[in-house]
């Protein structure tokens, strides 16, 4: 038998683990079409069953109230999977089971998958799961996912429902006072073609005030049919409570009889870390250490890594050289165009593989959570989620860390928000080449003040952008922060490993496309007509076709150049100004401090410091995004910003100096 | 908001018990046995009543 099966649930229930379990290897990651929102599916074969398994965005519920929720509940409607797994944390049952009935509105093929039983009998729940399974009216499977306890279970129950060998017949949901206006609504939608929604459904996502499905509704019926739908509506302001209510009392009814708590919760573990780890003050300190370990670990603890693969890369290249026959131009082509900008792909690896690994560790453990509520209130003056605060800093380091550690983040307007700031940061190879330049340009005493001045020019420009992005190009209000802190778990070596490893995949498979054929089109551009001097390649003569505007930054064709090769990769305009000014014998220091001002050389590192992202970022922009739109803003309005503050600087600084 | 609320256990009478409340940053409140994190300005939204002492 071939099936579809869905995986729902709460984030932080476990999802993931069992979605792991059950499918292995055999898993495919993608983004859903134009949403920056991961879709995972996989294959489970057992005996003669194949099971394709898609493991549904975390979700509380199934109103259109974010991305994940809706992407949730029309891929239940519109895929009709042969069965829907919830999956329930244990511990926080009566939460939990608010999502299934709203599962149970849609379809009657659900399976309750009960996760986390260690973790509800440690905080004194007992839950006879027989009688739970009576009340409900659907097979309920206890679970605990982190030992890989009931997932054999799951599997069999899944292939009992879809044979029909079990009976499910789930308990309905009473709604009171709202079942008349709910079948008169019913009675107006039915006949009418409604994108394949139940007209029930429909009447009670229109009660409940669902805009997805109003729009669907509004649309799709004259406006005679509308008004009347609206007037019912106003009949019935508080629809949206009383459903919510009727779920609830649904859930009570059902564990009245099959739950038992003890009068007093247990203290459990995760309060007492709590009492530190979510501590206002203590918490952002802690956030802070964390922070910083994992800034250095993903960098340091990658960095002897790095420094191999970039050996044998070149190793190979000077190997290559002596033996291929193809002559002095085509081996440069192949070995400094396209081994290299191979290379650049490969040295990113370690790294990403050790900040995926840091990140999954956090979390797994229900961490992360605490970071998203400790920081809110800092980052919340940027008009940012509490968990922004990680990728930002991380993109410190490196702007690839950075935009793809924006998947932390919930919702899909930070997300893209954290995404489009990235570029501002400078990362670690800018960092590199502003403080090369300012050490070569300007006079000791002003070398600390220039580094600071740009960093904090940097600073203020991401609020500026932050600001400007939120008034102009991201539209949605900033939703207050409402989530849940998960109980305390010890990550799982699965989770850990799949996760950094899908991560890390997708990273290579679209960026050393991009960035090997990039690295090709630079060389190319710098050594072709075969045999010119630099002035006269195209890079050379795009330079000097640049100098227009590189006259109102104030800097010459030579400084252009080396910026536009710098779109490759930031520490490739130091290797052309080295070409173009160490002339005659002398070091680069020395040729740039006669050839720039230090006015020049401050405008030159601002601009290099803001400008266009290099091309791994853009890779990693438009693989986390999937929108040729963000990508193409991400590029552009950081060259906007560069000008404008190059050009004001240069400026300004001619105009005080005469 | 209020289907967010819902979702998250929030609803008209569930039992509420605050957690954490600093003077800036989310309040931490539990209800119907889970933790939740409830931004400040939301939060100052929600009325609630005190349990009478001889039902706790």
């Amino acid at each position: 038998m071939e099936l579809l099966v869905a995986l729902a649930g709460n984030p932080n229930v476990g999802k993931s683990t069992i979605f792991n379990i059950l499918t292995g290897m055999h898993q495919h990651v993608a983004n859903w079409p134009g949403k920056t929102v991961e879709r995972k599916e996989g294959i489970c074969k057992f005996n003669e069953h194949v099971l394709h398994v898609i493991d549904l965005p975390g979700a509380y519920s199934l109103t259109a109230g974010s991305v994940e929720e809706l992407i949730a509940r029309e891929f239940i409607v519109h895929e009709h999977p042969d069965i829907v797994v919830v999956i329930a944390d244990a511990s926080g049952i009566e939460r939990n089971l608010y999502l299934l009935a709203q599962v149970l509105e849609l379809t009657d093929r659900a399976i309750l998958a009960l996760n986390k039983m260690d973790l509800a009998e440690a905080k004194g729940y007992r839950i006879d799961v027989h009688r739970l399974q009576e009340e409900i009216g659907v097979p309920v499977v206890p679970m605990v996912a982190r030992r890989a306890q009931g997932i054999k279970e799951l599997i069999e129950r899944i292939i009992d429902v879809a044979s029909g060998n079990v009976d499910v017949r789930p308990k309905p949901i009473r709604y009171g006072g709202l079942e008349r206006a709910l079948s008169r609504l019913e009675a107006l939608l039915s006949g009418h073609d409604l994108g394949g929604y139940a007209p029930r459904w429909l009447a009670m996502k229109l009660l409940e005030g669902d805009a997805e499905v109003e729009r669907l509704v509004k649309s799709s019926l004259s406006a005679d049919l509308w008004e009347q739908i609206e007037s019912l509506r106003r009949a019935n302001e508080r629809a949206p409570m009383l459903i919510a209510d009727a779920r609830y009392a649904w859930i009570r009814e059902t564990l009245a009889q099959s739950m038992r708590k003890p009068a007093r919760e247990a203290i459990t573990i995760t309060d007492n870390l709590d009492h530190v780890l979510a501590h206002p003050i203590i918490g952002l300190v802690i956030f802070i250490i964390v922070l910083a370990c994992i800034f250095w670990l993903t960098f340091r603890l990658s960095e002897p890594f790095v420094k191999v693969l970039d050996e044998v890369i070149s190793r190979i290249g000077e190997w290559l050289r002596t033996r291929l026959p193809f002559g002095d131009f085509a081996n440069g082509l192949l070995i400094d165009g396209a081994l290299s900008g191979f290379g650049a792909v490969v040295s990113l690896i370690p790294v990403l593989v050790v900040f995926f690994i840091l990140v999954s560790v956090l979390e797994d453990s229900g961490y992360m959570a605490r970071v998203a509520f400790v920081m809110d209130g800092l980052m919340h003056i940027l008009g940012l989620h509490g968990k922004a605060a990680l990728p930002l800093v991380l993109a410190y380091g490196c702007n690839v860390v950075g935009v793809m550690g924006s998947r932390i983040i919930e919702g899909e307007r930070d997300r893209v928000l954290v995404v489009l700031l990235n570029p501002l940061i400078p990362c670690s190879a800018r960092l590199g080449v502003m403080a090369f330049i300012v050490a070569a340009v300007f006079p000791r005493h002003l070398q600390v003040p220039a580094m600071l001045g740009l960093h904090m020019l940097s600073l203020s420009m991401v609020f500026v952008a932050g600001m400007l992005l939120r008034l102009f190009a991201i539209k949605g209000e900033q939703v207050p922060l409402m989530m849940e802190l998960p109980i305390y778990s010890a990550p799982t070596a699965r989770n850990i490993a799949l996760f950094t490893l899908h991560r890390v995949v997708a990273f290579l498979k679209r960026a050393s496309v991009v960035i090997v054929s990039v690295s090709v089109f630079v060389w190319l551009l710098s050594h072709l007509p075969i045999g010119a001097t630099m002035r006269e390649t195209y890079l050379g003569k795009l330079g000097s076709l640049l100098q227009p505007f590189g006259k109102l930054i104030g800097l010459d064709w030579r400084s252009c150049a080396a910026l536009v090769a710098g779109f490759l990769a930031k520490e490739n305009s130091l290797a052309v100004l080295s070409v173009l000014f160490g002339s005659t014998g002398k070091g680069l220091i020395e040729s740039l401090r006669n050839a720039m001002t230090p006015l020049q050389a401050f405008s030159f590192t601002a601009f290099q410091m803001l400008y266009i992202p290099c091309v791994a970022t853009i890779a990693a922009i438009w693989l986390e995004t999937r929108s040729p739109k963000l990508t193409a803003l991400a590029i552009v309005y950081p060259l906007a910003i560069a000008t404008a503050v190059a050009a004001l600087i240069y400026r300004v600084g001619v105009w005080l100096t005469y | 908001m209020l289907a967010r609320l819902s979702s998250l256990g929030v609803t008209v009478g569930a039992e509420i018990s605050v957690i954490q409340n600093a003077p800036i940053g989310p309040v931490l409140v539990s209800v119907r046995g889970v933790r939740v994190a409830i931004g400040r300005g939301m939060a100052g939204r929600i009325l609630v009543r005190v349990r009478a002492p001889d039902a706790l």
